[in-house]
């Protein structure tokens, strides 16, 4: 069943959080397989659980955690059997890194960035000493395109895009089997956005690492997708390769997800989706989108599973079951 | 020609001026630094560059917030200075960036919509009534009175947008300022505001200066790009000439930057210019594009600021390569 060269598995991964209204469905029996070496987009739009699923599998969890359910097998290995301090040694960062929303500006602001990229080597003490920690950074540097004299600089005095290089540095420094990136280039310029994808792109060619981008801009996705992933409220609705989802996907919402992307180089009628995104506390028993699906039928009060229509390519909607 | 120009840009500066110690001048941050442009009635232009080129200060010297260093700005051919704020405001509307910060979280949409009416001098609460109702319909929050007593947290983001909408047209403006309106909203809602900014602005033969960093969004309705580059418009032409005969090279990296989706991004590298945008307390020296530019003159480009060049009709570039 397993594939040899599966990099991660993610099976009915669940994350529910309680609040004051209710308890929220973050992450809703989430399911993917990534291989190692092709990199995944997961797509989706503000709330619909994406940030959250990015938690669940570093496992950073806020207090607030109700339901924390599910497998995550990394190289085969369960990880969500894991105790918490052998988690911590073994994997998050050693061997997942994150990246997180608007990282760039929580850079410590007295601590060189020589420092912080260097932390994660001397807390896991995987290194000699100072000195080849220093080399690992610099090497991590010269990966991302950060020039080398910068380390020895303070965050307030490096450029937006210049910081965001610092931060994926400090993800790669461990030289991790998989670096989840969660919007890393939202906040930036258009000319920025496209130097940082030109690194991350290289880095993929020459470094044996996967990623995981996480991302709400669409067009800026397609740089780096091999594979994509569209979640909508709090679940997976379809997983294929990136050729079909920018062309031709599926599922009813990415088709009107699609045609709401606003394209420079080519003429086409623009379209927006009618309504908004249920609520995930209480979400609608059934198809999650049925309410604003133009091709909503009877079958849809009950809830689609997730199925494989094609080699590697998984829809949630009955139209394709 | 000239009654049909809404409002007219002439040598706009803007700077300030920064002080150490709080009274000592320690030089001048040119947001602005020589900006001309006219807007004809009904028409929609866009302002595109990117953050720190001094797009935003340009809008809010447009809306009288700012008041400018040096130039003048005309507005249905009469100077701004001249005007009644008042009176001028009330013919402006202002939609901003962020939605939920831009409405007063504890009105409701009946009050947020009544208060620029009650402001200028509409006395009548029926007349008030009226009116609001008009403008909810048209910016398609129905049933109305659904949405009067709701509090901005109760609506979606793309609710809010509109709420902000509805508030900036109100008073029947003839000039709406747009700042980034839909960058803060999601892919599928963004589309739904930037058609109903544009029914709008055909319905009531408004003009419309769209500021935005996303040059995909741009074409969807407004008639010419200008392009904002340190404190400058680099390069001003009609949307169809722009995207497909860019001149600037500068207005080249930007394009060039934007993406499609398109899955075959993922096999290519992008040309782009390294660098940072110029610092606007010490620009370079000439054009401040130069030490980014793949097609520098030297002795030129490093030396002189470069003229406003017309090399097409209707095109404007401010590069020394279309001397």
């Amino acid at each position: 069943m397993m594939k040899k060269d599966t990099l991660i598995r993610i099976e009915n991964l669940r994350l529910y959080f309680r609040t004051g209204g209710g308890i929220v469905q973050a992450v809703d029996e989430v399911s993917f397989t990534l291989s190692r070496g092709p990199s995944m987009v997961i797509v989706g739009e503000s709330g619909c659980g994406k940030t959250s699923l990015a938690r669940a599998i570093l496992r950073l969890l806020p207090r607030n955690v109700h339901t924390y359910a599910g497998q995550v097998s990394l190289n085969g290995v369960d990880i969500m059997q894991l105790g918490d301090e052998r988690f911590r040694r073994e994997v998050r960062w050693i061997r997942i890194a994150l990246v997180p929303q608007a990282a760039m500006n929580s850079l410590n602001p007295v601590i060189k960035i020589w420092d912080q990229v260097a932390e994660p080597l001397l807390i896991h003490r995987l290194v000699r000493g100072k000195g080849e920690a220093a080399e690992r950074a610099r090497s991590a540097c010269e990966l991302v395109g950060l020039p080398v004299d910068f380390l020895d600089r303070y965050p307030f005095e490096l450029s937006g895009g210049m910081r965001q290089r610092a931060v994926i540095a400090m993800a790669l420094v461990m030289k991790p089997a998989l670096v989840i990136l969660d919007e890393p280039t939202s906040a930036l310029d258009v000319l920025t956005q496209a130097n940082i994808m030109n690194a991350l792109k290289r880095i993929k060619r020459e470094v044996e690492t996967s990623f995981i981008l996480i991302t709400h801009d669409i067009a800026t996705s397609s740089e780096l997708a091999d594979e994509a992933a569209i979640m909508y409220a709090g679940q997976i609705v379809e997983v294929c390769d990136a050729a079909r989802f920018y062309h031709e996907p599926f599922h009813p919402y990415s088709r009107k997800l699609m045609a709401s992307v606003p394209t420079l180089r080519e003429e086409k009628e623009l379209e927006f989706i009618p309504g908004q995104p249920p609520s995930l506390i209480n979400p609608p028993v059934g198809c999650r989108f049925a309410e604003r699906c133009p091709y909503r039928f009877g079958k849809c009060e009950k809830e689609p599973p997730l199925a494989e229509v094609g080699a590697g390519h998984w829809v949630k909607c009955w139209l394709h079951n | 020609m000239q009654n049909e120009i809404l409002l007219r840009v002439e040598d706009i500066h803007i700077w300030f001026e920064l002080r150490k110690w709080g009274f000592l001048h320690a030089g001048f941050v040119r947001a602005v630094d020589g900006v001309n442009f006219d807007l004809r009635h009904g028409e929609a232009v866009a302002i595109v560059g990117e953050s720190g080129c001094g797009k935003s200060t340009l809008a809010r010297t447009i809306l009288g917030l700012v008041p400018p260093t040096r130039g003048r700005i005309s507005f249905n051919g009469k100077d701004l200075e001249a005007r009644n704020m008042r009176e001028y405001r009330s013919q402006v509307g202002y939609v901003q960036q962020d939605p939920y910060g831009a409405l007063a979280s504890f009105m409701n949409v009946r009050g947020i919509l009544e208060e620029p009416l009650r402001i200028n001098g509409v006395r009548n609460s029926a007349e008030r009534k009226e009116r609001i109702a008009e403008i909810l319909t048209e910016v398609k929050l129905t049933p109305v009175e659904e949405f009067l007593p709701k509090f901005p947290h109760m609506l979606s983001g793309g609710q809010q947008q509109r709420v902000v909408i509805a508030r900036s047209m109100v008073l029947k403006p003839k000039l709406i300022v747009a700042d980034e309106p839909v960058s803060m909203l999601d892919a599928s809602v963004r589309v739904e505001i930037l058609q109903l900014l544009e029914k709008l602005q055909h319905a009531h033969d408004l003009g419309v200066i769209y500021i935005t960093h996303d040059l995909a969004t741009v074409r969807y309705f407004t008639e010419r790009i200008f392009v904002m580059y340190g404190a400058n418009l680099v390069e001003m032409a009609e949307v169809k000439e722009l995207l497909h005969n860019p001149l600037h090279p500068y207005t080249r990296a930007l394009l060039t930057a934007t993406s499609d989706p398109d899955p075959a991004n993922a096999a290519t590298f992008k040309e782009v210019p390294s660098g940072e945008p110029p610092s606007l307390l010490h620009p370079p020296a000439g054009c401040k594009f130069h030490p980014r530019c793949y097609a520098i003159i030297k002795g030129l480009c490093d030396v002189e600021r470069p003229l406003n060049f017309e090399p097409q009709c209707g095109h404007f570039v401010m590069c020394w390569l279309y001397k």
